[in-house]
């Protein structure tokens, strides 16, 4: 029971929040968290997960269904909460988003956009 | 000197995106058919915008966090995706009409078809905002939009009855017209409140890297940029009543709005006029095109701003890009742009709690503004304003349809 209030906490404190990875660059949102554990025992939250499949899992509805259809490009990733370096306004990671299989969106647009001067 | 260059980021605000077409258009209108009956209604959505763009910019100074970014958080995914879509489609339907709006400025200075008029103006917005800094937007639009002052002038030139007008500042109700009044009162609180210009002022201020020695910039940006909107708003509807209520003429067109200054003034007056709404409402085009895009972004955490070159920041570059798409595609099948702004203006206080909520529960939060949480007065104005914009979209749709928009 002890640990039920800070779960609630962490979930409050991340969910839906900007991240930012070490090169200060806007890398996606907290879409979900992976929690370890069993029911009635200790829980832990192991995993920050980001992108369409967190929001098609059930709890967003057929909003969620839609956005995740439009966005399947998108690649979820799941990034450990080790690699967290501080949680504020925003949760700032200790690595690049390429390293963490994060933005790859932004990747493939900036590649769709590059061939137009002045880019 | 770069205090006061910033000062134009309000001014832009102000006069490029708060005067534009749906503004033209619904205090044109009201003036013609109420005379100065319905001022109060201008300086009770100014000073709503006001305090609406207070709260966002202290928000972005104090957390980093821009409208769609606070939705998210404050809503959760689901709630905050429908606010985002209800969003989305009136920025769309305002940046089709302000798209038509150059395109009909365009048309009475150089008499083109305007179809055509419509794609170039399109191409050259995409150059626009692909090419400027956000800091030469804000100035090129914004200061040329100021040429609408002309308005202030020709008003004072027309003799307005001062005591009439000091009268009108009341809230009033016209029992003769009954719900032609009442849409139109709403029109003109939607047209001075139109959320976009807040999404637009909220991210532009983490464009500019605000941070808390910003709060008085905030401030004074606010009431220079929107002291400025209630002047030109005030003296647009002071002389549509001067020129055209005695007629009985009714201004449905731009080139109309803009002869109200011609009357008094004379042919440069008129000159002045249309260049000022190339400005005023070009400015609105970029303001909206970018509006969208940082709404998408800030929900979804792509990388936003125009501090970055397109390839640093490519989604936001792309969204922007496809609603000046969608925008131009709406306008150039032939819709009327003014029945558009109407809509557009109509259905924006019907989205407008779902953004405004938001921004007040944290201006309210200290954990996240500290010592900058919302005052006294700032809290009741706050919930003054949600309950008014609540009561002003529920009744928006009635008196639409009552009115057959505005006919009476």
């Amino acid at each position: 029971m002890a640990d039920e209030p800070e779960l609630i906490d962490l979930a409050f404190m991340v969910l839906d929040r900007q991240l930012v990875d070490s090169d200060g660059r806007r890398c996606g949102k907290v879409d979900d968290l992976d929690i370890d554990g069993e029911p009635g025992g200790p829980a832990k939250a192991v995993a920050l997960v980001s992108g369409p499949e967190a929001w098609r899992a059930g709890k967003h509805g057929p909003i969620g269904w839609l956005l995740a259809r439009v966005f399947s490009g998108d690649d979820t990733a799941r990034v450990h909460v080790e690699t967290i370096d501080s949680l504020g306004v925003e949760v700032r990671l200790k690595l690049p988003a390429a390293a963490l299989g994060l933005a790859h969106g932004e990747d493939r647009g900036a590649d769709f956009i590059r061939p137009i001067p002045g880019s | 000197m770069k205090k006061a260059l910033q000062v134009a980021l309000g001014i832009m605000a102000a006069v490029g995106g708060f005067i534009e077409i749906g503004d033209l258009v619904f205090l044109s209108q009201a003036g013609a058919l109420f005379g100065y009956q319905l001022l109060w209604a201008v300086v009770l959505g100014i000073l709503g915008i006001g305090v609406y763009a207070e709260m966002c910019g202290r928000v972005a100074a104090t957390s980093g966090r821009a409208v769609f970014d606070l939705v998210r958080q404050r809503f959760g995914f689901a709630t905050g995706a429908v606010g985002l879509l209800a969003g989305e489609l009136v920025v769309l339907l305002t940046l089709a009409a302000e798209i038509g709006g150059v395109a009909l400025v365009l048309q009475l200075l150089l008499d083109l078809p305007a179809r055509l008029l419509i794609v170039l103006v399109a191409i050259a917005f995409f150059v626009a905002l692909w090419a400027m800094s956000f800091e030469l937007i804000e100035r090129v639009f914004g200061f040329g939009g100021l040429a609408l002052l002309v308005f202030v002038v020709a008003a004072l030139n027309l003799g307005p009855d001062w005591g009439s007008a000091g009268e009108s500042l009341v809230p009033s109700w016209d029992l003769g017209s009954g719900a032609q009044y009442g849409y139109f009162a709403v029109g003109i609180i939607a047209a001075m409140f139109m959320p976009y210009e807040v999404y637009f002022y909220s991210s532009g201020g983490i464009e500019e890297g605000w941070s808390r020695p910003d709060l008085r910039l905030n401030k004074v940006t606010v009431v220079v940029g929107w002291g400025l909107g209630a002047l030109l708003a005030a003296a647009i509807m002071i002389t549509a009543a001067e020129v055209f209520r005695p007629t009985g003429v009714e201004p449905e067109l731009l080139g109309t709005v803009a002869l109200g200054a011609e009357v008094p003034l004379g042919g440069a007056a008129l000159v002045l006029v249309l260049i000022g709404m190339l400005f005023a409402i070009g400015g609105a085009v970029a303001e909206t095109a970018l509006a969208g895009a940082y709404n998408i972004a800030q929900f979804f955490g792509w990388e936003w701003g125009k501090y970055r070159r397109p390839r640093g920041a490519p989604r936001f570059t792309m969204a922007w890009a496809v609603m000046l798409l969608l925008g131009t595609l709406i306008v150039v099948t032939g819709v009327n742009p003014i029945t558009v702004t109407e809509f557009a203006v109509v259905f924006s206080v019907i989205v407008l709690p779902i953004s405004y909520l938001p921004v007040l529960l944290v201006a309210n939060d200290r954990t996240y503004m500290g010592d900058a949480v919302n005052g006294p007065l700032a809290n009741v104005l706050g919930w003054f304003y949600l309950a008014l914009i609540t009561v002003a979209a529920i009744a928006a749709i009635p008196l639409l349809i009552a009115t057959n928009m505005g006919q009476g």
